[in-house]
């Protein structure tokens, strides 16, 4: 994918020392310490893997469209299914925010030449080949049936490539491992001079929060997998109750990662719609301190829930009862942000960019996955709500809808500065109308099938239930063609010459003083800071945005 | 354009082993050090896993734990300890010598420092391929005969991974050690530069760390 | 370089860690032979105090965390994390039968990867045939 980059736009030279030429060649980008290079490379492997993965869950609901099989047997359904989950979370989500967009962003937005530690950060991008390429090897070997979460003791007896498949899960942490001591380490100790805590942009707080969550639950991760390991390898016997271990353990030690890690996928989505809303409101943020501490709040408190997963797994009641009283708490930060972007928006002179387009449908569908959230950490609720689609349909609105369209919002911001070049605007609308329409269409209709009793993970079910899935079907569709449209337009906008001015949105953050796309070394000499990141007051209409709306 | 960037970055070239990203060789001393420890908090949380299956396992099962561990020679884990203590303190003599200008015992209490890791491995070596002789092996391997009290296996399921995985970072520390000492021969390190010794000098404290709980929760079960 | 760096300022001499060497040799002597002795159920918290001793001593002045707080705060954050595992973990463990004794009300005869090949009651540590106390 890299040679693809360095080969668009020959001859177009434009801007001296133009990171994405110079140095030129396959081998400069796979030997590159350059945060920019790394973070693209990191973008190119999870778009190709969310195309994997998407095209496993297309199956899925092809499968879903008749109440009997319809083109896979419950085995290959168990298999699909599972590498849906798998690759979308450890491939997909988890690095899709932080990994690519954070790492092409961050220093840039800090007004730093590269992050701390540009070699762990190159390491970090081949951990992830190398995991990746284990997890895919995992289909040669004749798949894994257990579903994402690995639950023992079913995932210590069954057969395929699980075993392989757990151990790129703990490879693939390393990789998270580095990226978050990098980013820790870059703001703490990279911010341009001038630059305090509280003139950091939204998105570095963002990032902040949540490489806290990566250096803090990923280790736990790692050794949950290689128990798991042993356990298949050797039956050491901590998790097999038939050799005196507890399965439940297991839920323990994989959700006091699993949990905090929602909020890897989330707090990276809060980050980039930080930065999108006040560029396209014009308006200097609502709340920042409220906004960044709430982010903060969110990445500790995610530490005390884990077990509102294992309601039902056999868990004492009086942990479900404490468990469940403090999940309501993080509805209090979650709902502080809603609220602050909408209060910023509020008066502002809104542009309907695409990427402002992205930011707002993430608000609406941020909302009902939050909400939906709630019903789910109501002990009593959840005993009836638990395993069903209820329960699919609020994690696909939080972690796939908030998410990706937050990276879809952060892709369609920053694309300009990354490649110089700007996508077509009205297919880019389109795009994104097809893909909050196709969306809610899926997802929608799988709360209603959750709360009638449809149970998650079962590859037929009672005939009343097909016209919903049929819905839910074509819904999978809509969304799909949403995305190939986007997918489209953006190759082919790096078929133009490049030609972006600096600051296409007329943005007050650092990486918008520096050109499109940015010098090998970021800035031209050290930037320093002069006002915050979201003054607008200084300059209130911007050149370069021509069409405003209101 | 509101931001007035340019102030020279003139710093360049004064220390050849600043990178180009950092201002100044203590910003990168600084951060070099915050991203250690960073690291250093993985692994404990990481071995905090294992600490915390072992003493839950360990409550479950405490006859066959207490069994178990008798198998375990209590002398060789205390020697290892020492060893192991006595590492970690030319590791921090070595940076004094480092700080004050002292070359030749930079070098010298590194290779001390890789000698006792050394010894420790091979102690640690002895004890297993006791261990192995003896079919005092994790889960399904254990076929160790005459046992009255059943389910050690889950000790020394605990055992190999805890000190194996301990192990490994012994191997790793004695990797970047090695390291150490032929930079140290080329005379990279004084007062100015001590950076990598001070890093590696706090993994090893580490795993140092880690051991000083594993001896009493292994060997010394009462 | 940047004259007199900071981290220069605090350059601990031998004297210092050999006094702390041998403090930690000290209290490895005194483990092993608290071990002998019987407390009861709190030899394994004496045993656990003195490695938090030993611990702390490597960590103030081999690891030089008196003269550096912030490193510190991002060490004892660590810890605080692990603790929270440990108790909210224990909320659960602590107040719900294990779950094993009930799944196994028979000795199981034959399960993969059996050690010794004897059926074991996971629940008591006993040998199968044996009564449940």
């Amino acid at each position: 994918m890299a040679d693809t980059l360095t080969t668009h736009g020959n001859g177009h030279a434009a801007h001296h020392g133009d990171y994405l030429e110079d140095p030129k060649g396959l081998a400069s980008w796979l030997t590159t310490v350059d945060h920019k290079r790394i973070g693209l490379m990191y973008m190119w492997s999870v778009f190709f893997f969310f195309l994997v993965g998407g095209i496993f869950a297309l199956l899925v609901r092809i499968e879903l469209l008749t109440p009997k099989q319809t083109i896979m047997t419950a085995e290959m359904y168990n298999r699909v299914f599972t590498l849906h989950g798998a690759i979308m979370v450890f491939l997909v989500i988890i690095p899709a925010i932080p990994a690519a967009l954070g790492n092409f962003a961050l220093p840039l937005l800090l007004g730093a030449k590269d992050v701390a530690f540009p070699k762990l950060n190159l390491a970090s991008l081949y951990v992830y080949w190398t995991g990746a390429l284990m997890a895919v090897t995992t289909l040669a070997l004749g798949g894994v049936d257990t579903g994402w979460t690995f639950y023992t003791p079913y995932s210590s007896t069954t057969g395929g490539g699980v075993t392989l498949m757990v151990l790129a899960a703990f490879v693939l942490g390393f990789s998270s491992i580095f990226t978050g001591v990098n980013f820790i380490a870059t703001i703490h100790k990279l911010r341009a001079p001038g630059m305090g805590w509280f003139e950091m942009p939204l998105f570095c707080w963002g990032m902040y929060s949540t490489a806290l969550i990566q250096i803090l639950a990923t280790p736990v991760l790692a050794i949950t997998l290689l128990l798991l390991c042993m356990e298949r390898v050797l039956s050491i016997g901590i998790f097999d109750p038939q050799l005196g271990g507890d399965p439940v353990l297991f839920q323990h030690f994989f959700w006091f990662y699993s949990h905090p890690a929602v909020y890897i996928m989330i707090l990276p989505a809060f980050a980039v719609i930080s930065e999108v809303i006040p560029t396209f409101s014009k308006k200097t943020i609502f709340g920042y301190k409220a906004i960044a501490f709430s982010s903060v709040a969110i990445a500790l408190l995610g530490f005390l829930v884990w077990a509102h997963h294992m309601f039902t797994a056999g868990m004492s009641l009086f942990a479900g009862a404490i468990f469940s009283f403090i999940t309501f708490f993080i509805a209090i930060p979650s709902a502080i942000k809603v609220f602050n972007w909408i209060a910023t928006m509020w008066r502002g002179s809104i542009s309907l960019e695409a990427p402002m387009l992205h930011a707002i449908s993430f608000l609406l569908i941020f909302t009902i996955g939050g909400l939906t959230g709630l019903f789910l950490a109501a002990l009593s609720t959840d005993v009836h709500l638990h395993d069903t689609y209820f329960v699919v349909s609020h994690f696909h609105y939080v972690m796939a809808g908030s998410n990706l369209i937050a990276f879809l919002a952060g892709i369609h911001y920053w694309w300009p500065k990354m490649f110089g070049r700007m996508y077509n605007k009205r297919l880019a609308a389109i795009g994104a109308a097809l893909v909050f329409i196709g969306f809610n269409a899926t997802f929608l209709p799988q709360f209603v099938l959750g709360s009638r009793g449809m149970p998650r993970r079962y590859y037929n079910y009672l005939p009343e239930f097909q016209s919903l899935h049929v819905a839910s079907t074509i819904g999978s569709w809509i969304l799909a063609s949403g995305l190939f449209l986007i997918g489209a337009y953006l190759l082919a906008s790096l078929r133009q010459p490049k030609g972006v001015a600096a600051n296409p949105w007329g943005g007050r953050t650092l990486e918008w003083e520096t050109d499109s796309p940015p010098t090998t070394h970021n800035f031209e000499g050290q930037p320093v800071l002069q006002h915050g990141p979201y003054d607008y007051r200084a300059n209130p209409a911007p050149v370069g945005v021509e069409e405003h709306i209101h | 354009m509101s931001t007035a960037t340019h102030t020279t970055s003139a710093d360049h070239g004064h220390s050849p082993f600043l990178q180009h990203h950092f201002r100044d060789m203590d910003q990168q001393f600084n951060t070099a050090k915050i991203g250690m420890w960073l690291f250093l908090v993985t692994e404990i949380l990481m071995f905090g896993g294992l600490f915390i299956g072992y003493g839950i396992m360990h409550a479950n099962h405490p006859q066959a734990f207490l069994a178990a561990h008798h198998h375990l020679d209590r002398t060789l884990g205390a020697i290892n300890t020492i060893v192991l203590l006595f590492s970690s303190f030319t590791m921090v003599m070595a940076i004094w010598a480092a700080q004050t200008s002292r070359k030749s015992l930079v070098i010298l209490f590194l290779v001390i420092t890789l000698l006792c890791a050394a010894t420790f491995m091979g102690i640690k070596y002895s004890e297993y391929s006791h261990k192995f002789h003896e079919g005092l092996l994790p889960g399904k391997y254990y076929t160790h005969e005459g046992d009255t009290v059943p389910g050690q296996f889950l000790f020394f399921s605990f055992y190999f991974m805890m000190t194996g995985l301990h192990g490994i970072h012994v191997l790793l520390g004695m990797i970047v050690i090695s390291w150490l000492i032929f930079r140290a021969v080329r005379g990279d390190f004084g007062p100015d530069y001590y950076g990598p010794l001070d890093i590696t000098g706090l993994y090893w404290h580490l795993v140092d760390l880690i051991w000083i709980y594993l001896f009493p929760l292994m060997y010394l079960i009462s | 370089m940047s004259e007199s760096n900071s981290h220069a300022a605090h350059i601990t001499g031998p004297k210092t860690y050999v006094a702390v060497l041998l403090g930690l040799l000290v209290f490895t002597i005194i483990t092993v032979q608290a071990s002998y002795i019987d407390f009861g159920s709190m030899n394994t918290v004496v045993a656990l105090i003195i490695a938090t001793i030993k611990a702390s001593l490597v960590a103030l002045f081999f690891m030089h965390l008196r003269h550096d707080k912030f490193n510190a705060v991002i060490f004892v954050g660590g810890l605080l994390f692990l603790s929270i595992f440990l108790i909210w973990t224990l909320f659960d463990l602590s107040t719900r039968e294990t779950i094993l004794p009930s799944n196994l009300k028979e000795p199981v005869l034959e399960f993969p990867g059996a050690p010794l090949n004897k059926p074991v009651r996971p629940s008591t540590g006993q040998p199968a045939g044996t009564p449940a106390p």
